[in-house]
């Protein structure tokens, strides 16, 4: 299957196109000097390029829904459904936290738990924790906001840690430290979205929404 | 300052055109096809009206979401509506500014997007301009060769203009708000008087059967004098602050005027004070502009009170009034991809959309 991922829910975004299970081409863009979808539709036509692939080629989007940042989850949301649209073609957006997971669980699958956090500002962390079994992995809870301390004391012992945001939150990691952090921020990649897709599609997964994952509400305070 | 380069007409000459348009510059996502700069196939609006209600205006964030949600769905029931395929969509437009930075960065993203996929020539379009092309959307609406120079009211939520046309593509401000624009300050006289959201179709409603004359509203700016805002004559120029802060203080001393029958005498005043202003000064420009006809666009232009004061003020000064169609004047894609098809037909140099240009002004 000719699969077209894109992912930007975090500082570097990414387009892979990936076919018989392998990356054939890949892009990345970042938010430096105000990158915007021009960047990541820029990126697409190049790794499209490179790949030789005809639109008509191209057999399933997938596209990272977060949680993240939110424009960037908007983009590529966007791009993807309407890249989609003049062909109809199917649409699969996937966790980009549960892609990160994934691809660190099988960098080091001798880990029992990889956790997954990020800044959600308003002193809080967005996270989800996963349980690896041969390198796989298997969300044990929903995407859900945490105050520092509560997250960390739910957190089992010898947990692997990543964040696209360890610059922010390095700061805020205690010493010892709840967790066995990966030092560097790591943004999910499309490579990853495009495998957690085709796996999801090969195991008749429910599609999730195309939407991306809002950890906080549009508004923090309800009209009276 | 704003920037904004110009891409090659791919169409100048080409005919028939059509065009997909897509307008997401605030809390209406829409899109529409548009042949030929005048033939509206479709026009889908899916306002989000029913989301913001309970906040009394338009809310960012929300309007953002919303549009990720419903412009996929709202575009293609466009494209089935006006039953074209994409084959035979030749171009795509779509609004690059003014607006709401995260509201227009959806639709810029999707259209950039159907550009690359479908090999489109892609352009963005300035929401007001849209706006003032709109009287085009009305068939018996006489063709800009012949209805040109005019003067046009553009009044809606966000926007009080009062701008000179001289060709598509050519204008020239005369006058703005100093504050809210008049939509603005409807909304919040609205708010003040219990009605509900928008306010503008809520104090017309609540209007109905009252004394406009009841109350002695101030008309905002009605001594202009000789000065400048800016570049622009004072004289021309609109404020609705004090009137909104009449009426707060009014209702200070009297709460109970803004229930029962009062409230319609309250609603009715409030109206024609922030009407009398408008037409104040579009009479003034009349007298400065040798212009012989009269546009009013925008989503205020739907209140029949307005338009018959409108109608009234043409035929004392003796000019031609035209009035978008209701359909068109709060936010739709069909003043877009109408206002794109124009310009590419009549070889316009036409912008390219790479980025959102939330501060675009006019001219």
């Amino acid at each position: 299957m000719n699969v077209l991922a894109l992912e930007w829910s975090a500082a570097i975004g990414s387009v892979a196109l990936w076919a018989d299970n392998e990356v054939v081409a890949q892009e990345s863009v970042s938010y430096v000097n105000g990158a915007g979808a021009t960047e990541l539709v820029q990126a697409t036509e190049r790794a499209r390029t490179v790949a030789g692939w005809s639109w008509d080629s191209v057999q399933c989007y997938a596209v990272g829904r977060g949680p993240g940042r939110y424009s960037g989850m908007r983009i590529a949301l966007t791009v993807a459904q309407h890249l989609a649209l003049p062909g109809a073609t199917p649409v699969r957006a996937v966790s980009s936290g549960d892609a990160l997971a994934a691809e660190v669980a099988a960098a080091q699958p001798a880990v029992a738990h990889v956790a997954v956090v990020g800044d959600a500002r308003r002193d809080y962390l967005w996270q989800r924790l996963f349980t690896v079994q041969n390198g796989l992995v298997r969300a044990e809870q929903d995407w859900a906001l945490a105050t520092w301390t509560d997250w960390e004391q739910a957190l089992p012992a010898e947990t692997l840690v990543v964040s696209p945001d360890w610059e922010r939150l390095k700061s805020r990691v205690g010493d010892p430290p709840a967790g066995n952090w990966i030092t560097s921020s790591k943004s999910p990649s499309a490579e990853w979205v495009a495998r957690l897709a085709v796996a999801q599609l090969q195991a008749d997964t429910p599609p999730e929404p195309c939407h991306p994952i809002y950890l906080h509400p549009a508004v923090a305070a309800r009209p009276a | 300052m704003v920037k904004t380069t110009s891409r090659p007409n791919f169409l100048d000459g080409h005919s028939p055109v059509r065009v997909l348009g897509i307008e997401t510059s605030c809390d209406e996502t829409a899109a529409a096809v548009v042949v030929d700069g005048v033939d509206v196939r479709s026009s889908v609006v899916l306002s989000q009206i029913n989301v913001h209600r309970p906040y009394g205006g338009v809310v960012p964030e929300i309007a953002a979401r919303a549009h990720v949600t419903a412009l996929p769905q709202v575009v293609a029931d466009a494209l089935a509506q006006a039953a074209i395929t994409w084959d035979e969509v030749d171009a795509i437009a779509v609004t690059h500014g003014p607006g709401l930075a995260s509201s227009l960065r959806i639709g810029i993203t999707g259209a950039q997007a159907l550009a690359l996929r479908t090999g489109k020539p892609l352009y963005g379009i300035n929401h007001l301009a849209g706006h003032l092309y709109s009287i085009w959307l009305e068939p018996r609406t006489d063709p800009p060769e012949t209805a040109l120079p005019m003067l046009i009211l553009l009044v809606t939520g966000g926007h009080t203009l009062l701008v000179r046309m001289d060709a598509i593509g050519q204008y020239r401000l005369l006058g703005q708000t100093l504050d809210d624009a008049v939509g603005e300050a409807l909304d919040k006289g609205a708010t003040l008087m219990g009605l509900g959201y928008p306010g503008g179709p809520e104090i017309e409603q609540a209007a109905i059967g009252g004394d406009p004359e009841r109350h002695a509203f101030p008309r905002g700016l009605r001594h202009g004098g000789e000065g400048f805002c800016g570049s622009l004559p004072r004289e021309l120029c609109f404020s609705f602050s004090g009137l909104k802060t009449a009426l707060r203080y009014l209702l200070q001393t009297h709460p109970e005027w803004a229930q029962g029958a009062e409230r319609a005498h309250l609603a009715a005043s409030y109206q024609e004070a922030a009407f009398d202003a408008l037409l104040d000064r579009i009479e003034r420009a009349l007298a400065r502009e040798d212009v012989t006809r009269l546009a009013c666009v925008g989503g205020v232009a739907r209140n029949q009170r307005l338009r018959a004061k409108l109608e009234a003020l043409a035929d004392r000064c003796h000019v031609r009034l035209y009035t978008a169609p209701p359909a068109y004047c709060t936010d739709n894609a069909a003043m877009i991809a109408g206002l794109a098809g124009r310009m590419a037909q009549t070889g316009c140099p036409l912008p390219s959309a790479d980025d959102s240009l939330p501060n675009l002004v006019l001219a």
